[in-house]
C-alpha cells in the first residue's frame, strides 16, 4: 500500500545506500506524446558511491555520459563532440545522477512519494522535482528486493523514457579509471564555463 | 516496438559505376517533399554547446522537430508552414512567424531551417548563389552558401537515391554536425500513426 509522506524519502535513501556501486547492462525505449517510437538503445551503466557514473550508450547512437559528482561529459561518439559541463543541483539535471548521487539531498529538491505492491514485495517512488524548469515532471523507479528494476521518465510534453537494468555486479569495487573518459584528439571539447 | 531497422549501408563508388547525372538528382530530391530522418544532431560555438537526438518529419510546406536530449529528457519540438512556426519545450508554447527566429530564442543557436531542408538533402537551396565541389559519387562533396560551409562526409543508398548520412556545417563560429542513422518516406497519416507497431 501507500506509504506516509516521511517515511518515503527514507525509504529510498535506504534503497540507494544499499547500492555502493553496481554495474548494470540497460534497455531504453523513448516514446513521443502520441506513443510513436522515438530510439530504443541498448547500453551499461556503472555508478559507485560518491557520484563516480557512466552510462555508455550503443551504436546506432554511441553516447558516453560520464560523471565524477562535479563535472558531467557528454560524448557523441557519432558527432565527435564532447561537452563538460559542471554540476550545479546536487542530484544535477541527469535523473539517472539519482542513482550516484547524495541520497540524503533527494528530498531537497524532489517530493518523493513511494508504494509497497505487497504481493509481490516490490517498492515504487515517484519522485516529482520540486524545481519547476526541472527538464522531466516524474522519475518513477522500482526496486525489487533491493535490486534497482527500471527507471521510467515523463516530462512535460508527454514524452516518456523507459529504462531497464540487469545487474551485472552489485557492490564490487569498480576501477576508477571506468569513469575516466579517452578522447582522441579528433573530437571537439567544449569546457561550458 | 518499432522494429529496429538495420543501419542503412554506406555508398561507395563501385569502380565504372556512372556518375549520377547531377541535374537529375537535384530535380529528383526537390520533388522529394515527404520524408523523416533519425539521426542526431550536435551544435558548438566557441564556448557552448550540445547534442540532441533529431527527429525530422517534412511533409511538403509543413515540417516536425523534435529534439531530445540523452534519456529522452529536455524534448523540444518545433513545428511550422508557410504561415508560422511554434516552438514546445518544458518552459511552454511560444509561437512566431519563423521557426529560426524561435530556434534561436530558445536554444540559443542560429539553425538555418528553411536552407536545411534542401541541404538535408544533399543539394543546395534554391534561393541565393552557391559554389558546389562534386564527390567521385557525384554528388555534393562540399558547398558554400549564403556565408554557410557545408561538408557531406557520407551517403547512404535509401529511397531509391543517394542521400546525406553525414553534414558539418560551419558560419563563423557556430558548427553543427548531422547525423542521419534512417531515411524514412513519410508514411501518410492514416497508417503509420495508427499502429505504432508498424514497422517501417
Amino acid at each position: 500500500g501507500e506509504v506516509n509522506a516521511t517515511e518515503a524519502p527514507k525509504k529510498l535513501t535506504e534503497f540507494l545506500n544499499g547500492i555502493q556501486s553496481m554495474q548494470a547492462t540497460f534497455e531504453q525505449w523513448v516514446m513521443d506524446g502520441k506513443q510513436n517510437a522515438l530510439q530504443n538503445v541498448t547500453g551499461t551503466m556503472w555508478i559507485q558511491r560518491p557520484g563516480q557514473f557512466r552510462w555508455d550508450t550503443d551504436e546506432p547512437y554511441p553516447q558516453q555520459i560520464v560523471s565524477d559528482g562535479k563535472e558531467l561529459w557528454i560524448y557523441d561518439l557519432d558527432l565527435e563532440q564532447a561537452t563538460k559541463k559542471t554540476l550545479d543541483k546536487q542530484v544535477g539535471n541527469t535523473p539517472a545522477l539519482l542513482l550516484s548521487g547524495d541520497p540524503s539531498k533527494i528530498a531537497d529538491s524532489f517530493q518523493v512519494t513511494a508504494y509497497l505492491f505487497d504481493e509481490t514485495g516490490e517498492w515504487r517512488f515517484d519522485l516529482r522535482p520540486k524545481d519547476k524548469e526541472s527538464l522531466f515532471a516524474l522519475l518513477r523507479v522500482h526496486f525489487y528486493h533491493t535490486q534497482l528494476r527500471d527507471m521510467y521518465l515523463e516530462d512535460s510534453l508527454g514524452q516518456t523514457t523507459r529504462i531497464e537494468f540487469k545487474p551485472v555486479q552489485i557492490n564490487k569495487p569498480i576501477d576508477p579509471s571506468q569513469f575516466k573518459l579517452k578522447l582522441d584528439d579528433s573530437v571537439d571539447v567544449i569546457e561550458e564555463s | 516496438c518499432q522494429l529496429w531497422q538495420p543501419s542503412q549501408e554506406l555508398a561507395t563508388p563501385q569502380p565504372g559505376q556512372p556518375k549520377l547525372n547531377w541535374v537529375a538528382h537535384v530535380r529528383a530530391l526537390t520533388l522529394l517533399q515527404e520524408w523523416q530522418i533519425k539521426g542526431k544532431i550536435g551544435v558548438r560555438t566557441s564556448d557552448d554547446g550540445g547534442s540532441a537526438y533529431i527527429d525530422w518529419s517534412q511533409s511538403f510546406d509543413s515540417f516536425y522537430i523534435l529534439l531530445s536530449g540523452p534519456l529522452g529528457q529536455g524534448s523540444t519540438i518545433v513545428s511550422g508552414n508557410p504561415y508560422g512556426a511554434r516552438l514546445e519545450n518544458s518552459e511552454g508554447t511560444f509561437l512566431s512567424e519563423s521557426p529560426e527566429h524561435l530556434i534561436a530564442q530558445h536554444t540559443g543557436w542560429a539553425i538555418p531551417i528553411h536552407q536545411l531542408l534542401y541541404w538535408i538533402k544533399g543539394i543546395p537551396s534554391p534561393h541565393g548563389k552557391s559554389i558546389l565541389q562534386h564527390n567521385a559519387l557525384g554528388t555534393l562533396e562540399s558547398l558554400q552558401q549564403e556565408g554557410w560551409k557545408l561538408e557531406f562526409d557520407r551517403y547512404t543508398n535509401v529511397m531509391g537515391t543517394l542521400l546525406p548520412q553525414r553534414i558539418k556545417i560551419h558560419k563563423e563560429d557556430l558548427k553543427v554536425t548531422l547525423i542521419i542513422k534512417e531515411w524514412l518516406p513519410l508514411a501518410s497519416p492514416e497508417d503509420s500513426s495508427e499502429d505504432p507497431a508498424d514497422p517501417i
